[in-house]
């Protein structure tokens, strides 16, 4: 699948895994992880104040995202991020700008 | 131990006030990544030799028989949980999540990519499926088990 294809995807299956909480700004790269095994860095941005996700609710997305890709014969690992875009980051550390224009890869 | 590793997790992303320091993600992170490899651990151990049946050499000697490269390619292989079933897939997805992000925090210098709430989210997710690993029937562990130290010939 093409990058764009899996961002498609990725809308559709979060949209469903999380409801009213699904992210709609969602950008995806495709890289190697640690073990040069070919995976997927997926950044998907939620709405501010969204409330801290839950395990259960992040996992789940996890899940649904990476049995969509699965059933359309698209291997790769999908690393998603479920970001929020007032979180607090190290001074002098990355910018969710930055992270826009290059998802990060984990 | 596993619920401490977790708490400490949890302390860690939260004990600097206004901007985090970098070492407390990172070792948050870090740390969330082993309290669900240790969940596995303990569980594939205790599937095969009872931790309380006076034995602690064997029990010892079988929970360290696995390794992070070998978790890592057992759960790549069952990506819909054909072999092992959706609840040790559901499981192995968060391990493959967290064992790059835990790289990551502990070996990578570049720019380090997780706020605080991410990484407190990325706790909350080694602390559901550490529970899941306690909560899944013996049966699934134990196929779990045989993926992990069975040897094709």
């Amino acid at each position: 699948m093409t990058d764009d294809e899996v961002v498609t995807m990725t809308r559709q299956a979060l949209r469903e895994s999380m409801g009213a909480l699904a992210p709609e700004e969602i950008y995806v790269r495709s890289g190697y992880d640690y073990d040069d095994v070919p995976v997927l860095f997926i950044d998907a941005f939620l709405a501010p104040n969204t409330p801290l996700l839950s395990g259960e609710v992040s996992n789940g997305a996890l899940w649904a995202v990476r049995s969509a890709l699965v059933k359309r014969a698209e291997l790769r690992f999908p690393h998603l991020s479920l970001r929020h875009p007032d979180d607090i980051y190290p001074e002098g550390n990355v910018t969710l700008d930055n992270l826009r224009k290059a998802p990060a890869s984990a | 131990m596993i619920d401490d590793f977790l708490r400490i997790a949890e302390e860690l992303a939260r004990r600097d006030s206004g901007a985090p320091q970098y070492a407390s993600l990172r070792r948050a992170v870090s740390t969330a990544y082993y309290a669900l490899f240790h969940a596995i651990l303990e569980r594939f151990a205790a599937s095969l030799i009872s931790p309380d049946g006076g034995d602690a050499e064997s029990y010892s000697l079988v929970y360290r028989t696995l390794d992070h490269a070998t978790l890592k390619r057992v759960f790549e292989q069952d990506a819909s949980g054909a072999v092992l079933g959706a609840g040790v897939a559901k499981i192995g997805n968060v391990f493959l999540h967290l064992q790059t992000a835990r790289i990551m925090a502990d070996y990578d210098p570049s720019e380090f990519p997780f706020g605080i709430s991410q990484v407190l989210e990325l706790v909350g997710q080694a602390r559901e499926s550490s529970q899941a690993m306690r909560d899944l029937p013996r049966g699934e562990v134990l196929r779990l088990a045989a993926r992990l130290i069975a040897k094709r010939r």
